[in-house]
């Protein structure tokens, strides 16, 4: 048993995507499910609570498993909503996605078990490619020029984190992925790291391209790649202060772009950025409880943000709309879609009974036992907006108001029973804490369900509702995008063909032309008729004896007279 | 769209009663500054709602909206 005991689970998963990619396709979708049910089987019954793997290759040696509390939490999460997700992707054919979604969730599982930073980098270079091509397949108008800015940017940040390693092992000698101590290295290892952690300027690949992944999948896209950064980020760098103030600056920013998006989708991809922010701040406060609380709210978020996606995946594929402006009135049509959604949106507002209330508090805690009163304003305010977008703005676009008319394509049975799962999970989380508090890394000593905490929380929550219904009319969705950090890539073409591309061409093209006209007089000369060497024949023998003679006589002359 | 009747209700009856529970149970610990005072968590969640619409939309409005067509003569693969 001691093999099965410290067996990767990322193997699982990835040899899970070489099975689905041999299995025809009507039976395929089960792939995935059976990979999901095994992994979970797995980490929560076979694997060992502090097992590791040191495999010895190029005279290094590798930690390709260590298992700890930190990496169960995430890998519990993982596999969960692996299962989950599969479920819900159960009606898709195709076997490109299939396959790309499990090579992902196995990179993923494979970054959050590394003991060593090659296997991070590895890893992580693995997940962009097969995360790329989760949204490459998303067969939306944009999803192709969507993957091609997703690959560029994180090439960049894998390559950071890369030449970070390198120098990091230069100078210590040690491969180990630990807590790191500073210096340049490990700057640009947090680097690298923030690119996938989407914090801002680094952050606009996520609502450029989720929102163009097929429906099924952006559940694994908004699972997997920010909260590996949240691991990684709780993993070596607990404590950064830098950390705080980026996390606050995060669960602002997505607050602000939520007001203005129009798509459901990248609203729902913007409010990641604000919820991972809460991640961020906690890590860079970096206590005990803060960390616990990076990991719950991490854990929290993977489930209440899948079922928020595969709510608005539910309306995309009944009406193949995604916009407030074309979505409405669907209250009648799509009910149980609604009713679940909402339990999603209950859990990232933090309504009492709900997972968020039992996650986000711990963050928020860690900041009021750390003192720091200026977070904890911040980080309220953050969540008034929170339920103002998710919980009260979306619903009341896309199910609210008149009655649609229009047909609604029936929901796979698939997609229910994900969706319900998801909504067990958030609601058992809230009601019942200590299935997750008990597997946080540190032990817990807060309580949420006092007296104080839930009516601030349903005062707080109540009045933003009062002032949603107070700037309903501001509210509503315009036909119009947001400018995001991605438009000085996305806007790049023309100012780079002016400045450096034209110019280039331009001196290639004199080049070229100078080298035409060296080979046109070269042709004259050797076969024109009135050319140099049919001139040259003219001349006389004796003449050009004397004429290389005296060159040669000069040339001695003028060597001897040096 | 006419912001319905009901919902009004519904929002004005939670606030009224987020606000009596606050009041009757809310405990004394205090974080911030002015926590202890009664419907502090009502005033500071309507007047953050207020600000976040407002200043967003200010944003909006001076840098940030621009037509949904933008990007469609720049992408690279349109």
């Amino acid at each position: 048993m001691t093999l099965m005991n410290s067996f990767p689970p990322a193997l699982v998963l990835l040899i899970g995507a070489v099975v689905a990619l041999a299995l025809p396709g009507r039976i395929r979708p089960w792939a995935t499910v059976v990979a999901g049910g095994v992994v979970i089987i797995h980490l929560f019954w076979v694997l060992g609570a502090d097992a590791t793997l040191e495999v010895e290759w190029l005279g290094m040696t590798l930690t390709p498993l260590r298992v700890d509390k930190l990496s169960l939490v995430f890998g519990y999460v993982f596999a969960i909503i692996t299962l989950i997700g599969g479920v819900y992707a159960l009606h898709m054919r195709g076997r490109g996605e299939q396959v790309a979604s499990l090579l992902y969730g196995g990179s993923a599982l494979g970054v959050v078990f590394a003991g060593d930073l090659l296997t991070v980098v590895a890893f992580w270079e693995l997940m962009v490619v097969f995360s790329a091509y989760v949204i490459l397949v998303g067969g939306r108008e944009r999803s192709r020029g969507a993957a091609v800015r997703y690959a560029f940017v994180h090439l960049a940040g894998g390559s950071t984190l890369l030449a970070g390693v390198i120098w990091h092992v230069a100078d210590t000698g040690s491969l180990a992925f630990n807590a790191f101590d500073g210096g340049p290295a490990a700057w640009l290892v947090l680097l690298g790291f923030a690119v996938n952690a989407a914090i801002p300027p680094l952050h606009a690949w996520l609502s450029d391209a989720y929102p163009e992944a097929s429906i099924t999948g952006a559940v694994f896209l908004s699972a997997f790649t920010t909260k590996t950064a949240v691991y990684v980020l709780a993993r070596g760098f607990a404590g950064w202060e830098i950390l705080l103030f980026v996390g606050i600056i995060m669960a602002l920013y997505g607050v602000v772009y939520a007001v203005l998006e129009n798509d459901v989708r990248r609203l729902l991809a913007y409010h990641i950025i604000s919820q991972v922010g809460y991640m961020v701040a906690a890590i860079g406060i970096g206590t005990e409880m803060a960390i616990n609380g990076a990991a719950a709210h991490a854990f929290a978020h993977v489930l209440y943000k899948g079922l928020l996606f595969m709510g608005v995946g539910a309306v995309l594929y009944a009406t193949g709309k995604s916009k407030l402006t074309e979505l409405g009135g669907l209250g009648g049509a799509m009910k149980v879609t609604l009713v679940l959604y909402m339990v999603g949106a209950f859990s990232i507002s933090a309504f009492p009974l709900f997972s968020g209330f039992v996650s986000k508090s711990l963050v928020i805690y860690a900041a009021e036992e750390s003192h720091i009163a200026w977070a904890v304003f911040l980080l309220y305010g953050a969540s008034v907006g929170t339920f103002l977008h998710t919980g009260l703005k979306l619903p009341y676009f896309i199910w609210g108001g008149p009655q649609s008319k229009e047909p609604v394509r029936r929901l796979p049975p698939g997609m229910y029973v994900a969706m319900g799962a998801a909504a067990f999970l958030c609601i058992a989380i809230g009601v019942y804490p200590a299935v997750l508090y008990d597997a946080l890394p540190f032990a817990v000593t807060y309580e949420p369900y006092t007296a104080d905490h839930i009516v601030s929380s349903l005062a707080l929550l109540g009045f933003t509702g009062l002032g949603f219904w107070l700037l309903l009319g501001q509210l509503k969705g315009e036909a119009a995008i947001t400018l995001d950090t991605d438009v000085s890539y996305r806007k790049a073409r023309r100012p780079l063909e002016a400045l450096v591309l034209s110019p280039l061409t331009k001196a290639f093209e004199m080049a070229g032309q100078a080298a035409n006209s060296v080979v046109l007089a070269a042709e004259w000369a050797i076969a024109s008729p009135n050319g140099l060497v049919r001139w040259g024949r003219r001349i006389p023998t004796g003449t050009a004896i004397v004429a290389v003679l005296l060159t040669a006589a000069l040339t001695v002359l003028w060597s001897l007279a040096r | 769209m006419k912001p319905s009747r009901r919902l009004l209700i519904v929002v004005l009856v939670g606030a009224v009663v987020a606000v009596l529970a606050d009041v009757l149970l809310g405990g004394d610990e205090a974080h911030l500054w002015g926590e202890g005072v009664p419907g502090y968590w009502a005033v500071f969640g309507l007047v953050w709602t207020v600000v976040i619409v407002v200043a967003s939309k200010w944003l909006g409005r001076v840098l940030l909206r621009q037509p949904e067509d933008f990007y469609d003569d720049s992408d690279a693969d349109e």
